[in-house]
């Protein structure tokens, strides 16, 4: 009986420009379910694209050319590109950094919400409402029922992050990722959206990978650890144990830019 | 959006009164009056006639008088009569108005029934053989002289084929035709002069299609679109799409201009009856009165055409069918 | 950038051709085999031979002759039209992008309204009241072409104009016009050029359709669409007048176009994908 959600062993994905650009350069890690795994490092460490990665959704000139990713037994590398259709946005589900520009501006969250339950579930669209409306509701977007029909320009980039959870909890995935859910939002909307995120991982039983550069939020969210720097996880590890006892000295500066961990 | 259009319009007033002082401008750029050319070199024309026409251009007025004059006839499209023929101006444009915007709303249907998939089939297989062919047509569409490929054509379609016919938009015998053979007559007709007024357009749109799309195809929005697990058509055909087409609809509406210059030429090559060609007669006539008038109704159809253009863009785009709630 | 020019195929082509054009049309005293002006009525309308290369016209005249001196007309035409609405363009977006405000709306309104006139309408108009000479083509083309231009400019000098070397300069007490000339206008100046490239071509294609249409340069002055004017009247029976012309007019305009959109990838870097 596995008890891992996600193995990747050895993930290589590198960009083919003028020159190569080795952006994850043999990446490994485990996730236990029901397990938040946090992804801590800089900003081109390589964090964001081992999560496209995950998901296959790597563009030329990237290409993925090393590597396994185990999920429920099968390798996501090998697998086609139908199948991987099936598991995005309903197995595995992420949730992006910009919540601006991560909605299509000219369909309404109603229908972008609906659109991503009948893309995996049988059911007819009323029920999709229904289930998009209790979503809405869930990550606490007041008047969730006038924000059906809104388009995006005219919410808040708190409440369309919101609805970037919702749109990747409606078809309650196994493993979500979250790809630095905060960082473009106001330090006061931040403290909310983490706050939710506590709340929908004890509620949801989700397994989670959580991307960030801020050491605190990492703290704060998840149990395990790995440091990525330049393409590499360096350090990996308990929560804990890394913070008191950190053995590479880019994670000790890590750690020292958060102030809040002494 | 009412607004919207309702402040669009309002916007209008000014542009209008440009147009006026310009086309003004252009009527008094010969040297000595507008009358004097003309008539100097034309011994037919009478003593009555110069004086209706000075009076008609209001030159024994001051200039601020005239102007004034001016703006009161533009607007109540008071163009006189043609030197040519002396009837009123805005009856000869008003017979050859319907074939001139016949012509260039079938071919507008063209560009976007043609332009719009090249340039997204462009876009979207990059390397296929039909996006490079499309990428050498538009190179050479945007060189080609329209008037030399109307020439091409009729020669090749028109004497050697014998296919279409090349002039004018009825056959001799019209009058004996059924009513669907009127309308298969005209529609022959209208085959040669539609394509050669379509292809220069053609070219740009689908050029500026195939950027939009891959610009559009960038974005984040797209990348969540993948991420949700939607088909590939879906994300293209839905999602990039629907964004990537608003901006071609704003160059739709620029590009009228140039159709309506356009009619100059093929309706002259092929005889068509319509606003173009009574231009063409008229520049050749240097009959003033007519240059004038349908000078200033171009553009005023341009004026609509952006109008529209600009109804349908904010139609279409929901940021700005509401004057955000933000 | 020399290097990144070398590379890029369509600038490369563009140029060349354009240069051979160019030579072309320079030394047509010594390549045209006839005077083009020269009538000759025991000759006319003979296909293409080893006396007439490319045939002659409706007067006897050599046509090869007159498509070379032709092009001395169309690219000169081409050329100084251009200029013109270089200038004019530069001129009023500079200063609607410096000075903004009042200037920049008023100045905006007005290519607003000059683009409202269908292009060749204008053309036609003004010149069927001035009279068709080659100045007057030249002037006229240049004087309804320097909208884009204009809009090109000052959308480089918006973003320009806050730079710090700007403050810089102004601090060091220099005038407005100073600015705008030695450091914005040549910051500003990539957009421009290619913009102006594609123009020639498009100079070029406005005078052969006046030309064609009669109302253009006027014979016995060759200009490639004058001489495409007897191919309208000879359909099928003489092609070499329509054919001929109307290559070099295509292969001039695609040239320039070439050149142009090559100069567009190099000044304008785009994030390169497959």
């Amino acid at each position: 009986m596995n008890d891992k959600i996600l193995e990747v062993k050895n993930l290589k994905t590198y960009f083919y420009t003028s020159q190569v650009i080795r952006a994850v350069d043999g990446v490994s890690f485990d996730i236990k379910k029901g397990e938040v795994f946090g992804l801590v490092g800089e900003s081109g460490s390589g964090k964001t694209l081992t999560a496209l990665s995950v998901l296959k959704l790597i563009n030329p000139p990237g290409k993925t050319i090393d590597g396994q990713i185990i999920f429920d037994g099968a390798d996501l590398l090998k697998m086609d590109e139908d199948s991987l259709r099936d598991i995005r946005g309903s197995r595995i589900s992420i949730v992006f950094q910009d919540p601006s520009t991560a909605l299509n501006p000219v369909f309404t969250i109603g229908y972008q919400m609906i659109e991503a339950v009948l893309a995996h579930q049988k059911v007819n669209r009323v029920k999709a409402k229904g289930l998009s409306l209790e979503y809405l509701n869930k990550v606490h977007i007041g008047q969730h029922k006038k924000v059906f029909y809104d388009y995006p320009h005219q919410l808040s980039g708190g409440t369309k992050q919101r609805v970037s959870i919702a749109m990747a909890l409606v078809n309650s995935p196994e493993l979500l990722i979250l790809d630095e859910p905060t960082t473009a939002l106001d330090v006061t909307i931040q403290a909310q959206i983490l706050d939710l995120l506590d709340e929908i991982i004890k509620e949801e039983h989700l397994s989670i990978i959580f991307i960030s550069h801020d050491f605190g939020i990492i703290a704060r969210m998840c149990d395990h650890v790995g440091v990525m720097y330049k393409g590499r996880i360096i350090e990996q590890g308990e929560k804990y144990d890394i913070i008191k006892n950190p053995k590479e000295s880019y994670t000790r500066n890590l750690l020292e830019s958060v102030k809040a961990l002494s | 959006m009412v607004s919207y259009i309702i402040r669009r319009l309002f916007g209008l007033v000014p542009v209008f009164f440009g147009i006026t002082i310009i086309s003004f401008f252009v009527i008094h750029l010969a040297p000595g009056k507008p009358t004097d050319i003309q008539t100097s070199l034309n011994p037919k024309v009478s003593y009555e006639a110069r004086l209706r026409l000075e009076r008609l251009y209001g030159l024994d007025k001051p200039a601020y008088l005239q102007y004034l004059d001016w703006v009161k006839r533009f607007a109540t499209l008071n163009f006189g009569s043609s030197y040519v023929d002396d009837r009123n101006v805005l009856d000869k444009i008003k017979e050859r108005i319907p074939i001139t915007l016949l012509i260039n709303i079938l071919s507008l249907i063209l560009i976007l029934c043609i332009g719009i998939p090249l340039g997204i089939i462009s876009a979207v297989k990059r390397k296929s053989v039909l996006a490079r062919l499309s990428t050498v047509f538009v190179f050479i569409g945007f060189s080609t002289p329209e008037f030399w490929l109307a020439l091409l054509l009729m020669n090749l379609f028109g004497i050697s084929l014998g296919l279409l016919p090349i002039s004018g938009i009825k056959s001799l015998d019209f009058e004996y035709f059924t009513l669907t053979g009127k309308i298969l007559d005209v529609a022959r007709h209208l085959i040669l002069p539609v394509a050669i007024a379509a292809f220069g357009s053609l070219a740009g749109i689908s050029r500026y299609m195939r950027s939009s799309m891959i610009g559009t195809i960038r974005q984040d929005f797209i990348r969540t679109a993948r991420a949700k697990g939607l088909s590939q058509s879906q994300v293209l055909y839905k999602h990039a799409l629907k964004n990537a087409i608003l901006p071609v609809i704003t160059i739709m509406g620029l590009s009228i201009p140039g159709l309506i210059g356009g009619s100059v030429i093929f309706e002259s090559i092929f005889a068509i009856p319509g606003m173009g060609r009574l231009f063409y007669d008229s520049v050749m006539a240097r009959d003033y009165p007519t240059i004038m008038g349908i000078l200033s109704i171009g553009a005023i159809l341009t004026l609509l055409g952006n109008l529209l253009a600009d109804i349908a863009y904010s139609y279409a785009d929901p940021r700005m069918r509401m004057t955000g709630n933000d | 950038m020399t290097r990144a020019f070398l590379k890029n195929r369509f600038a490369l082509t563009g140029l060349v051709f354009i240069i051979a054009i160019i030579i072309f049309s320079l030394f047509a005293p010594f390549i045209a085999p006839y005077n083009p002006s020269h009538i000759d009525t025991k000759n006319i309308l003979t296909s293409p031979s080893k006396d007439h290369l490319f045939g002659t016209d409706t007067l006897g005249r050599d046509i090869f002759s007159r498509i070379v001196y032709g092009s001395r007309i169309s690219l000169s035409i081409g050329f100084i039209a251009v200029g013109i609405a270089v200038l004019i363009g530069v001129f009023l977006g500079s200063v609607a992008g410096y000075y903004g405000g009042k200037i920049d709306s008023i100045l905006m309104r007005f290519v607003d309204i000059m683009l409202c006139f269908p292009t060749l309408f204008l053309i036609l108009a003004v010149i069927a009241i001035l009279e068709p000479s080659i100045f007057n083509i030249m002037v006229v083309i240049g004087a309804t072409g320097w909208m884009g231009v204009a809009r090109l400019i000052r959308a480089e000098i918006l973003t320009l104009k806050e730079r710090d070397y700007v403050a810089a300069a102004k601090v060091m007490g220099a005038s407005d016009s100073w600015i705008i000339l030695r450091h914005l206008i040549p910051n500003a100046i990539g957009p421009v050029l290619v913009s102006a490239t594609l123009g020639i071509g498009g100079a070029i294609l406005v005078e052969s359709s006046l030309s064609f249409l009669g109302i253009g340069v006027q014979p016995p002055t060759p200009s490639w669409g004058n001489i495409l004017m007897d191919g309208k009247s000879t359909l099928g029976v003489a092609w070499w007048l329509t054919i001929f012309p109307g290559i070099f007019i295509l292969l001039t305009v695609l040239a320039y176009n070439l050149l142009g959109e090559g100069l567009r990838d190099i000044l304008e870097p785009r994030l390169k994908d497959e």
